[in-house]
């Protein structure tokens, strides 16, 4: 069912974009369960111009569990981890639920990085600090420049 | 974790807000995409809200001619689209399982589907939840309308799986009480031993006896001709029997506990309480054990002041010698942060050595080595010290205990802890750093403290603490024992004045010293203060020795004076 589901779910993206999913494809084309997606900094946010390349990984019984989703890019936000890619998000786990899609968590996530993250479960701690300790401006600019090198120029 | 509001993230599929939003997938080929240009001029596809598709349905047949068909038949209001495999009506085949409408919103799926789903949900290795010992909550994603499933019942298969369930939870309780059960139960024996060891074998025998019987008391029988009442008799009866002896039930086993506790500084606020429980709970049968005018006092009293003995003792102790062994301990301490004065010779070399590494290193080396010596001989002194508050305590549950049994035995075996020692205990901690100021070295000035930290924290010392604590009653028994060849046979032999009262034999005892019981505490007491006499006297001869040395001069022949 996993991979029947994931044609439909690239057919209808081909067909109907997403405006934060720029790429969303296999790695290779015999192997469906592994795919590679670019995703767009949202606008007017820190990472506004960054491309940010994930990996996303379906589990055999998709779409009951969750696909597990990483940056590859390296991302600077509270809820991801710098080093890994990991994603700090409950629909990755608990409140996942089969009617949502590749592209939709995609977009949760482009969403998560526009709505700043939570830093009370941080995995940027020193991100996570600085929003604590209220300095804003000080976490824009970081993450702005972590973009910047990063995300962007290629 | 960050979460975000679950249908936020399909409504951002559709980049037009105004668009209505029901399932997530259902408007997504419900509504044809239009090639639009945004305003930065990236080519974007966007969805038009209905209105607008039927104005452009004409370009975009034109424009994308083949895909014309399948826009025509998502069109269709029939058209039914699993929200988990995601295909649509118009794929069945008549092997695709039936669609099913579990909820009032316009979801619906294959039911083959929806039981995959709902089987992953109740996996138990795969639960996402956290009360994974209750069923999850199988709830539309959009409506949360739970849904319900109609599955044949088997008494015998819920029965197993409540009694599954059930054991799953036991699990936790189950492993707790036997870790307590464990611990009552070599707390008893540890405490049985104590006993015997303060009180000798007839005495220690007197006051344990009751938990030999209630131990190798024949269960209770049940024949079919007892009736229910003789049967709740029974019970009665043995639980009565044992209730009787509830004091060393519990004072026995918490002897061990408490002997460890009084080494902390928990026992200098609650010792001195015990002897008015013990006072406050006692049979009002046994009224010996609250006379307070006569000699030699009766085994609770004498165990009841112990705690404030070792109070007393303690005072005395902090007040008259601690200043002094502070000072002997800072004299054999390296003059980093002190007057030359006591250290001239060895210091000063070791000071102008300073700078080769070789010294340097070496310092360190015997530091360590020190240290461990230290701590060695400062636990077991804090140890012997500590047992005697632990004495002290378990003392008083052994009275408690034999005050029990007072009641049938006049002569109140009062299980004696060398709690008079317990004084002691906050001493030890000072001892063992002068051991360490015995080679001087880099330790700071504030070495007394740093020692005395590391003594009360480091694992070994907390092991040794509590085995020296739980050694104590066993060094009270053998200095008891001691005194016997010390003193005038008078003085420890029991004079038998009526040899049986109708209550039993009776004994009248001249001095405290008679009683095995009465050896054990004073010989525990006395442990302690010669302990800490000793231990002074170490460190007054230390310091003394130290201010003494000296650097030898080479006295052969002179190398490299070319």
């Amino acid at each position: 069912m996993a991979s029947k589901r994931l044609v439909k779910e690239l057919q209808t993206f081909h067909r109907d974009p997403s405006s934060a999913v720029l790429v969303l494809e296999p790695v290779s084309d015999d192997d469906l369960t592994n795919l590679r997606a670019v995703l767009k900094g949202p606008d007017d946010t820190a990472y506004e111009g960054g491309l940010f390349n994930l990996s996303i990984t379906i589990p055999p019984n998709y779409p009951s569990t969750p696909p597990s989703i990483h940056f590859l890019t390296p991302c600077c936000h509270p809820n991801v981890n710098f080093k890994t890619g990991e994603i700090c998000l409950d629909l990755l786990k608990t409140s996942w639920t089969p009617a949502y899609g590749v592209v939709s968590t995609l977009e949760a996530v482009q969403q998560l990085m526009g709505a700043g993250g939570e830093p009370d479960s941080p995995l940027n701690i020193d991100l996570a600090k600085l929003l604590r300790a209220g300095d804003l401006v000080g976490a824009e600019g970081l993450v702005r420049l972590m973009t910047r090198v990063h995300a962007m120029g290629r | 974790m960050a979460s975000l509001p679950p249908r936020q993230a399909s409504q951002t599929q559709r980049t037009n807000p105004d668009q209505p939003s029901n399932a997530p997938q259902q408007p997504q080929s419900a509504s044809p995409p239009v090639r639009t240009r945004s305003e930065d001029s990236q080519t974007l596809f966007l969805n038009k809200p209905e209105e607008e598709v039927a104005a452009s349905e004409a370009i975009q047949d034109a424009e994308r001619p083949q895909e014309s068909q399948k826009q025509g038949a998502d069109d269709d209001p029939n058209e039914k689209n699993c929200w988990i495999c995601f295909s649509d009506s118009s794929e069945d085949t008549p092997d695709t399982s039936p669609w099913r409408s579990p909820c009032p919103c316009a979801l619906v799926a294959h039911e083959a589907c929806l039981l995959d789903w709902v089987a992953d949900l109740e996996a138990p290795n795969n639960r996402r939840r956290n009360d994974y010992l209750s069923a999850p909550k199988i709830e539309c994603p959009q409506c949360k309308t739970e849904i319900k499933l109609a599955r044949p019942q088997n008494l015998v298969v819920d029965a197993v799986r409540g009694i599954e369930r059930l054991g799953g939870q036991l699990v936790t309780p189950g492993a707790v009480s036997i870790l307590v059960g464990t611990l009552y139960h070599s707390s008893m024996a540890w405490g049985v031993q104590s006993i015997y060891a303060v009180f000798g074998s007839e005495d220690g025998y007197r006051i344990l006896h009751p938990l030999v019987q209630n131990a190798l008391r024949a269960p209770i029988e049940f024949t079919n001709t007892m009736t229910s009442r003789q049967i709740s008799q029974e019970i009665l009866r043995a639980t009565l029997v044992h209730l009787q002896h509830w004091r060393l039930y519990i004072g026995i086993p918490l002897i061990a506990p408490v002997l460890v506790l009084s080494r902390t500084t928990l026992a200098d606020a609650m010792l001195p309480v015990l002897p008015i429980v013990f006072f406050v709970t006692q049979n009002a049968t046994s009224p010996e054990t609250i006379d307070f005018g006569t000699w030699p006092p009766s085994a609770s009293m004498a165990f009841a002041m112990v705690p404030y003995l070792r109070s007393a003792y303690n005072y005395y102790y902090r007040q008259v010698w601690a200043p002094k062994e502070r000072q002997w301990l800072k004299a054999i301490q390296p003059r980093l942060n002190q007057d030359a004065g006591n250290a001239e010779g060895g210091n000063g070399e070791q000071g102008a050595a300073g700078g080769e590494q070789d010294m340097g290193n070496l310092g360190p080396r015997e530091d360590d080595d020190n240290v461990f010596e230290v701590r060695i001989d400062g636990n077991i002194w804090e140890d012997w010290e500590d047992t005697d508050d632990e004495d002290a305590a378990a003392a008083q549950q052994a009275i408690d205990a034999a005050i029990a049994q007072a009641a049938q035995q006049p002569h109140g075996q009062e299980p004696l802890g060398d709690n008079a020692n317990a004084e002691g205990a906050e001493q030890p901690a000072q001892n063992p750093d002068p051991q360490q100021p015995q080679q001087p070295q880099p330790q700071q000035p504030a070495a007394p403290a740093g020692g005395e930290r590391r003594l009360s924290f480091s694992p070994t010392a907390i092991a040794e603490t509590v085995l020296g604590a739980l050694m104590f009653p066993a060094i009270a028994g053998v200095s008891g024992e001691l005194l016997k060849f010390w003193l005038p046979r008078s003085w420890t032999t029991p004079v038998f004045n009526t040899p049986y009262t109708f209550l039993g034999r009776r004994r009248i005892g001249r001095g405290l010293l008679q009683e095995k019981w009465g050896r054990s505490l004073v010989g525990g007491c006395l442990f302690v203060v010669l302990k800490d006499a000793v231990m002074l006297y170490v460190r007054w001869k230390m310091a003394e020795m130290h201010r003494k040395r000296r650097v030898v001069d080479w006295n052969g022949p002179r190398r490299g004076r070319a």
